[in-house]
């Protein structure tokens, strides 16, 4: 019963783990261009928690959360207007030099910085293209579906300020970093075949159904852990206070 | 469980920021030159609670292929505003001018504000004061001033170059009283809202640019028009219902945050 309270205890801890995991998505319903999580579970076998014992090999060591991936699914463009904005239709992120060093995103929310460089919205950010940050004039430029950005000069002709590039990588080969991803170990970026979408932000993926089914899910399936810890419990208390109460 | 309460709460900031900033909107869905904003979210860090990579169960020789990454939840990093032209509409008499730009906002009127600092705005409502000097409708004069309206003055022309011309009672020949000069930002998402429809620049905005309405870069002046606010109503209430349904949302997860908290604090009775 012991061995089975620790079982339960741990099915009740994957489930809250998968509640963070949930409840950041949710958070997140927000934030343009995020990605939601989904905590993956798999069975552990009784070796890898206690010695050599044939009974616990039988019943198997519980369950734990073994990661969480990326759920890889677009979320919708929408319209703002905003010259500025910039959503891909496709697969690709944004290059956005930030600190020295290079994070990927998908949020297109951009702005200008008091230089003339196009920056993210927190203005910390730089947006990298073909050849480094791009530096424009001013907020009336057209941006063209391969990411080519242009503008028209004072005496009418157009004049070409650089290229929006856009990096494929697998989503779960780009590891997450507050407000943008960065590329595991080795992994390297490849070309995308995505279309830069000028006015248009594309929005959080969540879907709030999803969240709270799994939500209800992972509440419930915790309570019946906690449920059996209780009954493992009242079933061990009248093992050692009734049953095995010596007489007199 | 505690992490899960504290990313909800995260949610339920920034959807409240998300609120306030479409309820200055639509609050100011009439007022002339007014420019929309909107909140901006980023994700919150993640804590690696295991590395891709790394072995799952040395028997079976597996290894996690995504690791354990988990969020703390949104920030809130800006409230950026639009600087899209709004609609023209007319307005009530010669001295209501208003700038006009296609598509971006580019060029500013430039009014002295009472401590020195220049102060900029699209709100082109101008009156003549009992000094004979154009000023806005808070009273503040233009930058640079000009103030040779005669006090027999029987109607003012503004052209489109921003000049300001007035007719005397008898004397059919326009007096020319001085000429309005608009300044432009490169960013001006950056300038800093002042309040009374008036900006002031900052280092994010870029500095002023000069120069004469129709010149350049700058728009020409339509007098008898103002400029409108450009908040879309309708948008507006889309980002509301939108905003109000991820608050609940984030409000269910503190719920049940909550109830596995008490479910294990009262595990032991």
């Amino acid at each position: 019963m012991v061995y089975g309270m620790y079982l339960s205890a741990g099915g009740a801890i994957s489930q809250s783990e998968r509640a963070d995991v949930i409840a950041n998505n949710v958070a997140n319903a927000s934030t343009p261009g995020f990605r939601p999580q989904a905590a993956t579970f798999r069975q552990y076998l009784a070796e890898e928690l206690t010695p050599r014992s044939e009974l616990a090999s039988a019943l198997g060591g519980g369950s734990g959360v073994y990661g969480t991936g990326t759920i890889d699914r677009p979320g919708r463009l929408v319209q703002t207007g905003r010259s500025l904005d910039m959503a891909i239709h496709g697969q690709g992120y944004f290059a956005v030099e930030r600190e020295g060093r290079i994070t990927y995103t998908r949020d297109g929310s951009f702005t200008l910085s008091g230089d003339g460089e196009i920056v993210t919205s927190d203005g910390l950010g730089r947006l990298l293209g073909a050849s480094g940050p791009i530096s424009v004039p001013g907020t009336d430029v057209i941006i063209s579906e391969e990411g080519s950005i242009t503008g028209r000069t004072v005496d009418g002709g157009t004049e070409e300020y650089g290229t929006v590039a856009l990096w494929g990588f697998r989503a779960n080969d780009l590891e997450r970093a507050g407000g943008g991803f960065v590329p595991r170990q080795g992994a390297v970026p490849t070309a995308a075949d995505g279309r830069v979408r000028q006015g248009s932000i594309e929005q959080s993926a969540v879907e709030p159904v999803r969240e709270m089914s799994e939500l209800v899910e992972a509440l419930r399936v915790f309570e019946a852990n906690m449920q059996f810890v209780r009954i493992q419990d009242s079933a061990l208390q009248r093992a050692v206070n009734d049953i095995a109460r010596l007489p007199g | 469980m505690l992490r899960a309460l504290n990313t909800a709460a995260t949610g339920l900031e920034a959807q409240q920021l998300n609120v306030d900033v479409i309820a200055n909107n639509l609050a100011n869905v009439n007022t002339t030159g007014f420019k929309r904003s909107r909140a901006e979210f980023a994700d919150l860090l993640y804590a690696q609670l295991r590395e891709p990579g790394s072995a799952v169960s040395q028997s079976e020789g597996l290894i996690s292929p995504t690791g354990i990454q988990v969020g703390h939840g949104v920030r809130s990093v800006a409230v950026s505003t639009q600087f899209t032209v709004g609609a023209f509409t007319q307005g009530n008499g010669p001295l209501d001018v208003s700038i006009e730009d296609q598509g971006q906002v580019r060029g500013f009127i430039q009014v002295q504000l009472p401590n020195g600092q220049t102060a900029y705005t699209r709100d082109g409502t101008l009156q003549v004061n009992s000094e004979g000097e154009i000023v806005t409708s808070s009273g503040y004069k233009l930058f640079p001033a000009i103030t040779g309206v005669p006090s027999d003055y029987v109607s003012l022309q503004i052209g489109t170059d921003g000049t300001i011309q007035a007719i005397q009672a008898n004397n059919p020949t326009p007096v020319d009283v001085g000429q309005i000069e608009l300044a432009s930002f490169i960013n001006p998402a950056g300038l800093r809202a002042y309040g009374s429809n008036f900006y002031l620049e900052t280092e994010a905005s870029g500095s002023a640019e000069r120069g004469n309405p129709g010149e350049d870069q700058f728009g020409v002046i339509r007098s008898g028009f103002l400029e409108s606010s450009n908040v879309e109503a309708v948008r507006e209430l889309v980002s509301l219902i939108t905003a109000q349904r991820a608050y609940e949302m984030n409000s269910r997860v503190i719920q049940t945050a909550d109830e596995m908290l008490q479910t294990t604090a009262t595990l032991r009775r």
